[in-house]
């Protein structure tokens, strides 16, 4: 069973009068657990509206959530105990301290107590769990210091903190590297990594940084216009129909240059000992032909598919809008 | 789970700005409070004694509770004066002034003095001024000032309960808890009752326990309380004291309250204590007082300490039996809508 079902869901806001928008349109997906799943698409396209009917912000005109078999909106206390999140901004609670913040939620976050405690009472147990997530995302010097006096990135630390304090199932994060530098990047996708593939934790994660998304996801959920428009693992993404930039080095670049016309209808353009070009035909092929005809192929180049172009491609450049 | 929620509440209405703020205008308050108190009963003799030329005993008998109408009432006459205030209450009635309440009130009070033979005694009326300083008296004195603090302090801070988590955006963080959008609410509601009461409670303790060292207990002195106009109740001023402060506080808490739902559903804190402010300063009471409507207005019904005395800005044809299931109403529509909006539409 999936730990994250979504069947159907769709949101319609009322606008001004008696005009409707429809924000999100039947999408439908799963979460596995142990898989971090990109959830992707343009501004509008119904991203935040369906990461805040998933974590029961927002209630889904139809359709429905579940997570972990429970119904978000039926049995909300038993499908959110399995949930840690980030939506739109890691909003904390800005005149007390990091560490006051994450016990104030730590105690109404039902945290599960582990069988076999020793000696160690429940507020130990949990005061114990505050310290190693404050120490897992680097706050842990910080953390008596007021969360007015955090940078963003301190914040976005602090929000994934909170989200893993209760060992969620579901763990939901929208924009999780906003205002994190390279090197807390890296940190914050070593740390999802760790969390789907060794504790076995299903990861949301909504980004526009769609490069370090193809870093960090094992599959990819592309939203435009409210409506699901591709779902390409990270295997599927290089088998895109996608035009990839290819480079061939040859000593004749004319004849060359005039075979990919004829065969392939190719338009490439003349380079100080190579061609360039950009297609979605197979490039062994095209080499093959070019080797046949007595074209000397000195090297072939291409770039792979990435992302970011198959997002461009599917949404007309990321312009659309709701 | 919902004693956790509570106390973050508490500690989120508890800010030490917020605090700071309170406690100084109260610490301002109560030493200026304090020291005007006994200035003002020195003064007043002194004036009282010079403007009456000797005739100080009457006036200050009329002051210590001794009302007006009862001064010149006797077996003989008294059935004239009951007829009379009668007929001034029926007038009252039918020219829709909003002095029919007061006149009732008259009436049972000159009935109940025939009734059980009170002529030329000693009759103090409830919450009638009366210048005996005591601890309870100081107490009530201050305590009705220090209302209004509260009442505004109720406005302003609860107002901001929900609308500030909504813009701030940390109601996310707690809804994003398995908790649900009642129990949240709940535990505002508890948690804002606790810290009202609990400010109340300390206020007033502090302002008895001073008038019990400067002035000394009346301990248990009987006073009439006049009940909807229509009931005397013998009671020892020290009850009487404990049951208006009992009633304040329905009151303050129908504030805060009030506050909070205009701030949880229209989702704006400064709209909420506008709306709060209108509804406490009665603006539109005083409006609707011209109709003849106001004793159903939230203002006009929520001080229902005003039904436990003589009061003479009662709005017309008032009751208890009016303003207290009004007042359920009113809290209970409240509750409702805070409860089935924040269940019915989006969080965020």
């Amino acid at each position: 069973m999936a730990v994250l079902e979504i069947k159907d869901i769709t949101k319609i806001y009322r606008a001004s009068g008696k005009s409707k928008i429809t924000a999100v349109s039947g999408v439908s997906f799963n979460v596995d657990a142990g898989e971090v799943v990109g959830f992707i698409g343009p501004n509008g396209a119904g991203k935040s509206t369906t990461l805040k009917i998933i974590t029961g912000l927002a209630r889904a005109t139809s359709g429905a959530v579940a997570i972990e078999g429970n119904d978000i909106v039926k049995s909300r206390v038993k499908a959110m105990k399995n949930v840690g999140a980030i939506v739109e901004a890691p909003d904390m609670y800005l005149d007390w301290t990091g560490l006051e913040n994450m016990k104030y939620l730590a105690s109404i976050s039902n945290i599960e107590m582990p069988s076999d405690m020793g000696e160690y009472s429940k507020k130990e147990v949990i005061l114990d769990r505050i310290d190693e997530l404050l120490k897992l995302v680097g706050l842990y010097e910080r953390r008596k210091d007021k969360v007015r006096s955090y940078s963003l990135g301190m914040k976005q630390r602090l929000g994934i903190a909170q989200a893993l304090l209760s060992r969620p199932k579901l763990l939901v994060l929208d924009e999780p590297n906003n205002g994190l530098d390279p090197s807390g990047i890296i940190e914050m996708r070593n740390i999802i990594l760790h969390l789907a593939h060794e504790l076995n934790m299903a990861v949301l994660v909504s980004s526009h940084q769609l490069a370090e998304m193809q870093l960090l996801c094992d599959r990819f959920i592309i939203i435009d216009k409210g409506k699901i428009i591709a779902t390409p693992n990270k295997a599927e993404l290089f088998e895109q129909n996608i035009d990839a930039a290819v480079t061939i080095a040859t000593d004749n670049i004319v004849g060359a240059r005039d075979l990919l016309k004829e065969k392939f209808d190719i338009e490439a353009t003349l380079k100080n000992g190579h061609i360039e070009f950009t297609t979605a035909i197979d490039v062994g092929e095209i080499t093959k032909e070019l080797i046949l005809s007595g074209i000397n192929v000195k090297g072939v180049q291409r770039k792979e598919a990435t992302l970011e172009e198959l997002f461009i491609k599917l949404t007309a450049g990321g312009k659309s809008k709701c | 789970m919902l004693g956790k929620l509570i106390l973050g509440e508490i500690k989120k209405i508890l800010r030490p700005k917020s605090l700071i703020t309170i406690g100084v205008l109260f610490v301002i308050f109560f030493i200026l409070f304090a020291v005007f108190y006994n200035i003002n009963w020195d003064s007043l003799l002194d004036s009282i004694a010079t403007e009456t030329e000797g005739e100080v005993g009457e006036l200050i008998e009329i002051l210590e509770g001794e009302i007006d109408f009862l001064v010149d009432v006797d077996k003989t006459n008294v059935d004239s004066y009951i007829s009379f205030y009668q007929s001034e209450y029926q007038r009252a009635l039918e020219q829709e002034n909003g002095l029919d309440y007061y006149y009732k009130g008259v009436v049972t009070i000159l009935r109940y003095v025939k009734a059980n033979d009170l002529f030329g005694q000693d009759i103090k009326i409830a919450g009638q001024p009366t210048i005996k300083a005591s601890a309870e008296n100081f107490a009530m004195t201050y305590f009705s000032t220090v209302l209004a603090i509260l009442y505004i302090y109720a406005i302003v801070v609860m107002a901001g309960l929900y609308a500030d988590e909504y813009k701030n955006g940390t109601i996310k963080l707690v809804m994003l808890r398995p908790v649900t959008p009642t129990s949240v609410i709940l535990a505002k509601i508890i948690a804002m009752f606790i810290v009202l009461l609990s400010l109340l409670g300390i206020t007033t303790l502090i302002g008895f326990l001073y008038g019990l060292a400067a002035f000394g207990s009346v301990g248990m002195t009987k006073v009439l309380v006049l009940f909807n106009a229509r009931h005397i109740w013998r009671m020892s001023y020290s009850g009487y004291v404990f049951l208006t402060m009992a009633l304040s506080a329905i009151s303050l808490l129908s504030y805060g309250m009030l506050s909070f739902s205009l701030g949880t559903v229209l989702k704006r804190k400064t709209w909420a204590i506008l709306l709060g402010l209108v509804a406490m300063l009665s603006i539109i009471a005083s409006i609707l007082s011209f109709l003849g409507i106001d004793r159903f207005m939230f203002s006009k019904i929520s001080n229902l300490s005003d039904y436990f005395t003589l009061n003479y800005g009662a709005p017309y044809k008032a009751s208890f039996f009016i303003a207290m299931p009004m007042l359920i109403v009113y809290n209970a529509l409240m509750y409702f809508a805070v409860f089935f909006i924040t269940n019915k539409r989006d969080i965020v």
